[in-house]
């Protein structure tokens, strides 16, 4: 079962200016996950979507979505995308009822059960003004505008910004809904990493429009581990260990947080003779903090004459 | 916001319509009922248009509102196609509405003191049509995203040149072409920048030539302002020099010659200064009366009065449509174009009488018959009841009150008139100058005639005749202008004729004027304005001003230098061979506005090491245009973790 | 079926062995028995607001240990816990727990006496509600 994946991009990059916002991009999304993309605020994660909607033009490389080329997409294939941007934007004048209709006229596939059933579970009134309504009404038209057409792929970018926890389960419980059909991809990149673990087959993470990691959810969890290292005294230096994410100093206790860790790295870290050697899994969010945190070694030892206040 | 711009304009049309009225009441004679209402209709339609236009782009100015709207199934073009219908039909409904209102108004009888054509709509429709323009360069301004906001509004100079063009233009059909190319120009550009969303690299072809073209225009506006401003800043030292013929009352003729700003000195036919007798000293320009301060006004043999399309003025000038004759106690006399002769009441404001010329005639044809208007205003001391009105084989005296018409001359079957018109002799008693194809002739009130000048042989044919009423009475001076074609091909060469009449003895003199040099400008800052200018517009500019050699040669250096920075900055950022040569070709045309508008719309890539050949290299090709080494992966630093098998 | 399990993210432990915990310790404590029937993947995955595949993995692995069943049409069950540890493996999973259990008793101030004896009366009513139970297996 070798299905074309649904999104590839091949050395997708985007400058602006001087400044390059996507690297060499190269990622694929197969077809029938849920797939997440990570990475701090400004490292290319929306500039990412926007060019694989055809929104911005890459300055090199190119993108397929659906089969198509993200510059050219057809009006068919656009049919079959539904794209959610972070700001929930819609035409501020038209009521709950108009932009039903002037969204319905557009796509042949419009389902009004599942439009009708997304709009319940958020709650506007359908004689509202989107101008009236709040964000997470707004969030949810949207979304119902977006799911309706009953799209094979679903982008969404930061679907969760500014929502209210309610709204927020609500939009993870419409994404397991929509993974009903096997056939049916969402791309979705978030910050909140709870809703991540809740609902991603994938992740992939951007650090500094570099993309440093694209595997299952598990692997990356797996593969980040924290190292506590109990000395007697002061802890010794830090010899260089590969996959190093941070390490933190304390009195008596060296934490390191890496990547990878293996024979080689236990090796590296029994040579200094801790006296006591624990390994710990860490949470998703605990392992995405260290791994786009800034790298390198922190220290928290107070000085004897350094009185804390 | 289309209510409010109904709302406006009704306004200001209505205003304008007051205003003729009041006009009309203080009797200031027949005056035209569209001249103003056209120019503010003009720049109503203008602002209306661009605000419109504006607004509808900027209406999804928000990114993902914009993401909304295109990320549909529907091609851009489709979505661009449906928003500028809706946008037309609101300015119809703006402006076209009220315009036809208007129309309609003055169509209707009982609204305006004048005959009424068709052809009168075209100026109002010419600004219904202007406004349009306006609202694609509206859209066009909105559409860009350029980084400077200035670079932004290039392409509203395009419009603005439209604007211009409607105004210069003489004919509507001129007025129509300028219109359609520069909506042409504007409609491409647009369409380009929304298929890409405002940028300019990733546009198809016509929306990337329509979109600098405009801008094009933008820049060499602003260049032009830049140049008006400096040469009002700088003290300009000299001003065109050239010579013309003045003619003194006595019937002596002087020749007055300007140099740049220096006061005119006056020289007789020998190019000797001219002593002023009581003075004692040069004769000054202010020593002429108001008389002999105006060059004579002259009567054109080739003008045809009744033809609508051959009258001189601009399709713009409301004259063109229709003819006032006179105003008669409380009536206003208008020739129509058929011949006849109609009258409108102030009051009323409607056509009260009509008084047909024995035969009348149809429209564009040159039969005998109907009325012609006089060549000239009518002379203020002639007293009435009678009036001097001729058809084109026979003169007339008529009476307006009584609507008596009196034949008091005609023309034998092979002539014309051409063109007459009356003025009263120091006595008081009506003089008639009557011009036919071959002859100048007055005549009294009876029909006599008093004197009698047949064209002279030595020209073919003649662009104007002039005369003049000498003192002490009865003396008259003709001058007859040679055709400009003519003289052309005899290479400017013509002379211009002078006779001298008295009354009662005939010519008595007759000399032939030498032509004058035409006027030659020596401004420095015009020439340094031809450096500037694009050639192209150089070209278009040489048919009003010419310039001598070098000058208006020396444009092509600097669109020589434009056309090397613009292949140098395309070779630093690697374009293609054929995008190279046809900006090499686009600054040749365009020189330095070009240049301008090239910087402004090009968006640069930017450029890194190559680390195959240490160059610098741009960054949208795969490979290094200097030694083909491509772009390498981003540095590992061993934390990347990839696999994309699932664990399931 | 009215089985219920509590998610919490953001802990170190993986979503789907936070799944197979709570239905071992389910089992351990008698609110499943053998027989009872588990929400289907779907319906689970949905309830607890989860991706499928998640709760799918967590169904694999218990099946893998012989504690539950697919049968085909019908649903998911429990079925005879068969012995899959051995008894080493067992002690090494029990070591931890005794170690939280005996070390907040010393925190507590327990004497070791006195764990002893709340240890062997907690036993005592554990096995008397469910020891018909654990005597069937």
């Amino acid at each position: 079962m070798s299905e074309p994946p649904v999104i590839q991009t091949r050395e997708l990059t985007r400058y602006f200016g001087r400044k390059c916002a996507v690297q060499t991009l190269n990622l694929e999304v197969p077809r029938g996950c849920v797939f997440a993309f990570l990475g701090r605020n400004g490292s290319g994660k929306t500039t990412t979507i926007r060019m694989l909607l055809g929104m911005l033009a890459p300055t090199r490389g190119r993108a397929t979505v659906l089969g198509c080329d993200s510059q050219a997409l057809t009006p068919p294939v656009q049919a079959r995308i539904g794209y959610l941007t972070e700001e929930h934007q819609l035409y501020a004048w038209m009521s709950l009822r108009e932009a039903a209709a002037f969204q319905s006229a557009f796509y042949p596939g419009w389902n009004e059960k599942i439009f009708r059933g997304v709009i319940e579970h958020f709650g506007p009134r359908p004689e509202a003004r989107v101008k009236d309504l709040s964000r997470g009404e707004r969030a949810g038209l949207c979304l119902a505008l977006t799911l309706a057409p009953d799209p094979e792929l679903l982008i969404l970018d930061d679907p969760a910004l500014g929502l209210d926890p309610v709204a927020r389960r609500t939009l993870v419980e419409s994404m397991i809904y929509l993974t009903r059909r096997s056939d049916r991809t969402i791309f979705f990149s978030s910050h909140n990493l709870a809703d991540v673990e809740r609902v991603a087959d994938y992740i992939a993470v951007l650090d500094h429009s570099v993309l440093r990691v694209c595997c299952p959810l598990e692997s990356f969890r797996d593969n980040v581990r924290e190292v506590r290292l109990g000395f007697t005294g002061p802890p010794p230096p830090l010899p260089h260990i590969p996959g190093l994410l941070q390490a933190l100093r304390l009195e008596r206790q060296l934490r390191v947080t890496c990547v990878h860790y293996n024979g080689a790295t236990e090796k590296a870290l029994k040579n200094l003779s801790p006296a006591t050697m624990e390994i710990l899994p860490l949470g998703l969010e605990d392992a995405f903090i260290s791994y786009l945190g800034k790298q390198g070694e922190k220290s928290f030892i107070l000085a004897d004459t350094e009185v804390p206040s | 916001m289309a209510l409010l711009a109904l709302a406006v304009l009704t306004f200001l049309l209505t205003v304008s319509y007051r205003q003729y009225g009041a006009e009309l009441q203080r009797g200031y004679g027949a005056v035209p009922p569209l001249g103003q209402a056209m120019t503010q209709a003009g720049f109503f339609c203008a602002i209306f248009g661009t605000v419109l236009g504006w607004l509808q782009i900027r209406a999804e100015k928000h990114r993902d509102l914009w993401a909304f709207l295109v990320h549909r199934p529907m091609t851009r073009t489709a979505i661009l196609v449906s928003k500028s219908l809706a946008g037309l039909c609101l300015y119809t409904f703006g402006a076209g509405l009220p315009l036809l209102g208007f129309i309609i108004l003055l169509w209707t009888p009982g609204h305006v003191a004048a005959p009424f054509e068709w052809a009168m709509t075209r100026p109002l429709s010419v600004m219904f049509l202007l406004g349009i323009v306006f609202y694609l360069a509206g859209m066009l301004v909105a559409v860009r995203q350029a980084r400077w906001h200035g670079s932004r509004g290039l392409g509203f100079g395009l419009a603005l040149v439209a604007a211009m063009g409607v105004f210069v233009g003489h004919e509507f059909w001129q007025t129509l072409l300028i219109l359609t190319m520069t909506g042409g120009i504007l409609l491409l550009a647009v369409w380009g920048g929304f298929e890409s969303g405002g940028n300019y690299r990733n546009q198809s072809l016509p929306g990337k030539v329509g979109l600098t073209l405009a801008c094009t225009a933008g820049t060499a506006l602003l260049l032009l302002l830049f140049i008006g401003l400096s040469e009002t800043l700088v003290p300009s030292s000299s001003g065109p020099s050239y010579s013309e013929y003045r003619f003194t009352t006595n019937g002596v003729v002087i020749k007055v010659i300007h140099h740049g700003v220096e006061p005119p000195k006056i020289v007789d036919l020998n190019g000797k200064p001219i002593i002023n007798d009581k003075t004692g000293r040069l004769l000054t320009e202010g020593d002429l009366s108001p008389e002999e301060n105006t060059p004579p006004a002259r009567i054109s043999p080739i003008f045809s009065p009744l033809d609508e399309r051959s009258r001189p003025y601009s399709y713009l000038n409301p004259y063109r449509y229709y003819c006032p004759w006179q105003v008669a106690g409380k009536k206003i006399w208008y020739f129509t174009p058929d011949g006849s002769l109609v009258a409108y009441d102030i009051v009323t404001r409607r056509q009260t009488a009509i008084l047909e010329a024995p035969a009348k005639l149809h429209k564009f044809s040159h039969g005998p018959g109907g009325f012609i208007p006089p060549s000239h205003s009518y002379d203020s001391r002639i007293t009435a009841p009678w009036q001097l009105v001729a058809s084109t084989k026979t003169l007339y005296l008529v009476d307006l009150e009584k609507r008596a018409l009196k034949p008091i001359w005609s023309v034998p079957d092979d002539e014309t008139i051409v063109g007459y018109w009356g003025y009263a002799t120091i006595a008081g008693s009506l003089r008639a100058l009557v011009v036919t194809r071959t002859v100048v002739k007055m005549l009294d009130l009876e029909g006599q005639e008093v004197w009698s000048v047949p064209y002279p042989p030595s020209f073919s044919a003649y662009a104007g005749i002039s005369c003049l009423v000498l003192k002490p009475s009865g003396r008259f001076a003709v001058i007859f202008y040679p055709d400009p074609k003519a003289d052309e091909g005899s290479g400017g060469n013509l002379p211009s004729r002078i006779e001298w009449i008295t009354s009662g003895e005939g010519v008595t003199a007759s000399t032939d004027l030498p032509p004058l040099p035409p006027a030659v400008q020596e401004s420095p800052l015009l020439s340094l304005e031809s450096l500037i200018l694009p050639p192209a517009l150089s070209a278009v500019a040489a048919r009003w001003k010419p310039l001598q050699w070098p000058w208006n040669s020396a444009c092509l250096l600097p669109a020589g230098l434009c056309a090397i920075t613009g292949w140098w900055l395309g070779r630093r950022s690697s374009f293609s061979r054929k995008s190279q040569v046809g900006w090499a070709v686009f600054h040749l045309l365009f020189g330095f506005a070009g240049l301008l508008a090239f910087l402004g719309v090009q968006e640069w890539p930017a450029r890194e090491e190559c680390p195959g050949c240490k160059k610098l290299r741009v960054v949208d090709r795969a490979q290094c245009p200097h030694c083909g080494a491509g772009f390498p992966p981003p540095e590992k630093n061993g934390t990347e973790i990839f696999e994309l098998s699932s664990a399931n | 079926m009215n089985f219920d399990c509590v998610i919490n993210t953001g802990s170190s432990t993986p979503i789907y062995k936070q799944v197979t915990d709570q239905v071992r310790r389910a089992v351990a404590t008698g609110r499943l028995a053998v027989g009872d029937q588990l929400p289907s993947v779907r319906v689970f995955a949905e309830t607890l607001v989860l991706n499928p595949n998640t709760v799918a993995r967590a169904y694999a692995d218990l099946a893998r240990e012989g504690l539950i069943e697919s049968r085909p049409g019908r649903g998911v069950f429990l079925i005879h816990k068969r012995k899959v540890f051995t008894r080493e493996e067992g002690c090494r999973r029990l070591e931890p727990l005794l170690e939280a259990l005996i070390g907040e008793a010393m925190a507590l101030d327990f004497s070791p006496a006195d764990l002893q004896a709340a240890l062997a009366r907690k036993l005592s009513q554990w096995l008397s509600e469910n020891g018909g139970r654990k005597n069937n297996e």
